[in-house]
């Protein structure tokens, strides 16, 4: 393992006078800096081997020339291995690269998750309007010929694809693509369950078509042929 | 989402006679020479929702799809019948 020495230079707060456009030279190392109203600006380093310190930034317009002693204001000398500076530098340069790829990654999802937050919102905007049953009351089977002895309620709500409208009381069920249809598909289906009870007599349905029956004939009467 | 499809085949594995009505054909189910559980198959070209064919055959959601996929045999189907008398 290689060591090698690397110092680094402390600029003093103070400005260096006169101001404009300066450039310090100690040793091997040659400095730049900018100044503006006496302090430092900016600086570039010539001499690899020194790593500069500033300790005060302003926006500077011109530079100055200083002497050694306003430049400098302490020099330390510290020991690096030059394969561990390598290493640090390649996991700065993965970590900074991690994070990119990590904020695309969190962009991505972001996106994705904003996408499926307005899906479900949709989804609740819709179920919020639909998820209320509709209580339906019939009071006609016009124009066939029957007749109510007295009014029905149904009951419609939405369900996989569309509509289910139910006649509690006769435990009748019948599905639609919309409301209408299954109101419309379960008048047809309570006059159609009536007149096959009918034609069956009670003594071939069984329990819940018997129960069903003595519903529907209390409330279904025939008012032609 | 069961559909007339789904329907026809347990109309055919419960073997139910089959009757024309108004906006439906209904599968019947006799038991014994009685009438013991109905439902009605839409009439439509494409698939459609039958979301009553459980209630009507007084079962839940899961045990109407275990009857369609056969994990519910038609004996088993009576026998949970008679548990709620109704056959």
């Amino acid at each position: 393992m290689t060591e090698s020495t690397k110092r680094t230079l402390f600029l003093p707060d103070t400005p260096p006078s006169p101001p404009g456009p300066l450039q310090y030279i100690h040793g091997t190392a040659q400095v730049r800096a900018g100044v503006h109203g006496g302090f430092v600006e900016s600086y570039s380093i010539l001499d690899s081997d020194y790593d500069v310190l500033l300790t005060q930034h302003a926006v500077g317009e011109k530079w100055a020339l200083v002497n050694e002693s306003e430049f400098l204001l302490q020099e330390r000398t510290v020991r690096i291995d030059p394969g561990d500076y390598v290493q640090e530098l390649q996991q700065h340069l993965r970590a900074a690269f991690g994070y990119t790829e990590r904020i695309s990654s969190l962009c991505v999802r972001l996106e994705s998750t904003e996408a499926t937050l307005c899906t479900v919102l949709k989804k609740l905007d819709r179920t919020a309007s639909y998820q209320r049953p509709l209580w339906v009351p019939i009071e006609s089977f016009a124009p066939e010929p029957y007749e109510l002895t007295k009014p029905i309620t149904l009951v419609v709500s939405p369900s996989d694809d569309g509509f289910e409208a139910s006649f509690y009381d006769g435990e009748l069920h019948a599905s639609g693509e919309t409301e209408g249809e299954a109101i419309s598909n379960l008048k047809a289906l309570i006059l159609d369950t009536f007149e096959a009870f009918e034609r069956l007599g009670e003594e071939r349905l069984g329990p819940a078509p018997l129960r069903q029956w003595k519903i529907l004939k209390t409330l279904i009467r025939r008012t032609g042929t | 989402m069961f559909t007339q499809d789904h329907a026809r085949a347990i109309s055919k594995k419960l073997g139910c006679t089959s009757r024309e009505g108004r906006a439906h054909q209904y599968a019947d189910l006799f038991e014994g020479g009685k009438l013991v559980a109905s439902f009605g198959i839409r009439r439509a070209s494409k698939q459609v929702g039958h979301g009553h064919i459980p209630k009507d055959l007084h079962l839940t959601q899961k045990q109407c799809w275990e009857l369609h996929d056969c994990s519910m045999s038609k004996e088993a189907y009576l026998h949970h019948l008679r548990g709620k008398n109704l056959v």
